[in-house]
């Protein structure tokens, strides 16, 4: 590990103990945000570039221990693109496209993400958590100062007291209190946040048990992910094998639920195993070793007045699936935007409820797939393991088998449409992004011809991007609290533009087709890049009702 | 050739068990049932004959109602 992520990992004596009768310290704070993994992190970060100032306490000083989460999704890299640290994420990181599934000793089935040309970021890079989480705390100490991070400082206490929540704070040096306007709880899957409001946590735990173990090893394995049924060195159960950065490996081995959790994690235990999987003479190093459960649950509602719950504090999944972390920064992503808003005045209060319209909607369908995946790994009773494995059987010479092999489906960013915030279309459209999706990137370059990505250029904040060949195709004024940008599809379009007016070059003309853009046609974009309305036309009159209905000011705009 | 009767379809899926414990029984039944999925190649009506052979038999302990 490098030292910069672990110099700022020390704890220092908070104000509110070590000032000599500050008191309260630094008075009441806009967010505390409860828990410094990668989650927290993005959601501290992410306000801070909206100009919020944060508070980010967590119990621990390091960062996180064994690699944990290492699958990171292109939406999920494109949001830690708006958030200044994927360029850090993806050099380190391993790049991979394919995988195979092995039933016994035979390939059953493959897949290629074939990643599409043209857009900054790849379909998935394996990285260990705790390198995702060195280069976030770097990215908050460079050029946040209203982002603090606090270590050693562990929340014990909550209270909800009308327009505030009072939290009380144990550090080496003792307790103390802070008062804050908005906690967001991104403290894990046994968050003591959710303890200390008493909230159910309900799903389904598989009976099931998994040892996952990384291993340091100079392999020839390919960068690929290999998955295997019933593999002749486990016989019975299944195995994962996927290369992270630094010549460490992910080995999950599925146990089954008799198995014991405290015996499975020794090492005499482990090492006959892997061997088993590796070879007698294979060399490697054991980094890491724990033994978990499927279990797929979360919180009735994310929003609990004045305290949000992200990530694996608010939903749990199986793994097999990268939708763990994925999730919990796609959480972070929606709300960071709205949070801010409604902390400046510019959105009223209810725009947090669509936080949990929209997450839990995107949790749900988390939990789908990876239930389905995890019944397919796990089989309940004789029935469905007949089944599975008469799938499995039927895969090597079947497309129609080949399909139902389910070793996780991976994780994609889910749409929003049909949701309070956005307008559904008015208009006929010939595909592209529609309201509600995930803004696609394409390649295009600034006027003076310098390659950018136009994911880079929409940033975070409400865009209007306007596809245009002549000055005529843009509106001629937008309303407060909305910025332009124009689309055009060549260097001679773009010296047409008028000045003041961002412009990119469509140099591929990917984004017109990615948009289905026409001369004049518009984008209404969110903050978190998602599509929020689109017309065939500019009209001011539909861009202030899509933007007010996206901004929750309109009580209309909550009728789906 | 004669047309087959019911008779002789009955002793071809009666012969599919043919020598076969439980498990393996079991086995071959999900591997017919996907090929015969694959052959009608319609979802819906699957799921309406998986309605239509689930019907009438209970769980244990038996479901609640809705």
């Amino acid at each position: 590990m490098e030292a910069a992520g672990r110099t700022l990992l020390e704890y220092r004596p908070p104000p509110e103990l070590s000032g000599g009768g500050q008191g309260g310290g630094q008075g009441r704070r806009p967010v505390v945000v409860v828990g410094g993994g990668p989650v927290g992190l993005a959601a501290a970060i992410d306000l801070g570039l909206h100009g919020v100032p944060v508070l980010l306490i967590d119990e621990d000083d390091t960062v996180s221990t064994g690699s944990r989460a290492i699958c990171w999704s292109k939406r999920t890299l494109e949001i830690f693109g708006r958030l200044g640290v994927a360029g850090r994420m993806v050099a380190k990181g391993i790049t991979w496209n394919l995988g195979k599934v092995f039933h016994r000793d035979d390939l059953v089935y493959s897949f290629n993400l074939l990643p599409e040309a043209g857009h900054a970021m790849p379909a998935f890079i394996n990285l260990q958590q705790y390198y995702v989480e060195e280069y976030l705390i770097d990215r908050a100490a460079a050029g946040l100062p209203g982002v603090e991070l606090r270590w050693k400082n562990r929340l014990v206490g909550l209270e909800r007291r009308g327009d505030a929540v009072l939290l009380e704070v144990e550090t080496p040096d003792g307790r103390y209190r802070i008062e804050a306007d908005w906690v967001l709880a991104a403290d894990g899957a046994r968050s003591p946040t959710r303890k200390l409001l008493g909230l159910a946590f309900e799903g389904k735990v598989f009976e099931d048990r998994f040892l996952i173990a990384d291993v340091r090893m100079k392999a020839g394995f390919p960068t690929e992910r290999w998955f295997w049924f019933d593999p002749p060195f486990h016989p019975g159960g299944s195995a994962l094998l996927h290369r992270q950065a630094d010549d460490v490996w992910r080995i999950d081995l599925q146990l089954g639920w008799q198995a014991d959790p405290e015996e499975e994690r020794r090492p005499e235990r482990v090492l006959p195993r892997l061997k088993a999987m590796l070879g007698e003479d294979a060399e490697f190093e054991l980094e890491w070793v724990s033994v978990y459960t499927f279990q797929c649950r979360r919180l009735a509602r994310f929003r609990h007045g004045r305290v949000l719950f992200v990530g694996d504090s608010a939903h749990q999944v199986s793994p097999f699936g990268a939708r763990g972390g994925n999730s919990g920064i796609q959480d972070a992503d929606n709300l960071a935007w709205k949070l801010a808003a409604v902390i400046r005045g510019e959105a009223p209060d209810a725009l947090l409820d669509t936080y949990d319209e929209e997450r839990v909607h995107g949790c749900d369908e988390n939990i789908m797939n990876s239930t389905r995946s995890t019944d397919f790994i796990t089989p309940k009773g004789p029935g469905s393991k007949a089944l599975r494995d008469a799938v499995l059987s039927l895969a090597g010479s079947r497309d129609f088998a080949r399909r139902l092999v389910n070793s996780g489906r991976l994780s994609v960013p889910c749409s929003l449409a049909g949701l309070s915030l956005q307008t559904p279309d008015a208009d006929e459209w010939d595909g592209g992004a529609a309201p509600g999706t995930p803004c696609p990137d394409a390649p295009v370059a600034a006027p003076d011809g310098t390659a950018a990505w136009l994911l880079d250029a929409l940033g975070g904040t409400f865009r209007l991007m306007v596809f245009a060949e002549t000055a005529r195709d843009l509106p001629e004024g937008l309303p407060a609290g909305i910025t332009l940008l124009a689309v055009v599809p060549d260097t001679s379009a773009a010296a047409g533009m008028p000045a003041g007016v961002p412009v990119l070059v469509d140099r591929d003309g990917l984004a017109r087709v990615r948009y289905a853009g026409r001369p004049g046609s518009a984008h209404l974009i969110r903050p978190d890049q998602h599509v929020a309305a689109r017309w065939a036309r500019f009209d001011a009159s539909r861009l202030r009702a899509a933007l007010a209905r996206a901004t929750g000011t309109v009580a209309e705009g909550a009728v789906a | 050739m004669s047309t087959p009767t019911p008779d002789d379809l009955y002793e071809h899926l009666v012969r599919l068990h043919d020598g076969l414990d439980t498990e393996a029984s079991l086995f071959v039944s999900q591997r017919l049932i996907l090929l015969l999925c694959e052959r009608i190649g319609d979802p819906d009506a699957v799921r309406d004959l998986i309605a239509e052979a689930r019907r009438g038999v209970e769980l244990l302990p038996p479901p609640a109602k809705p």
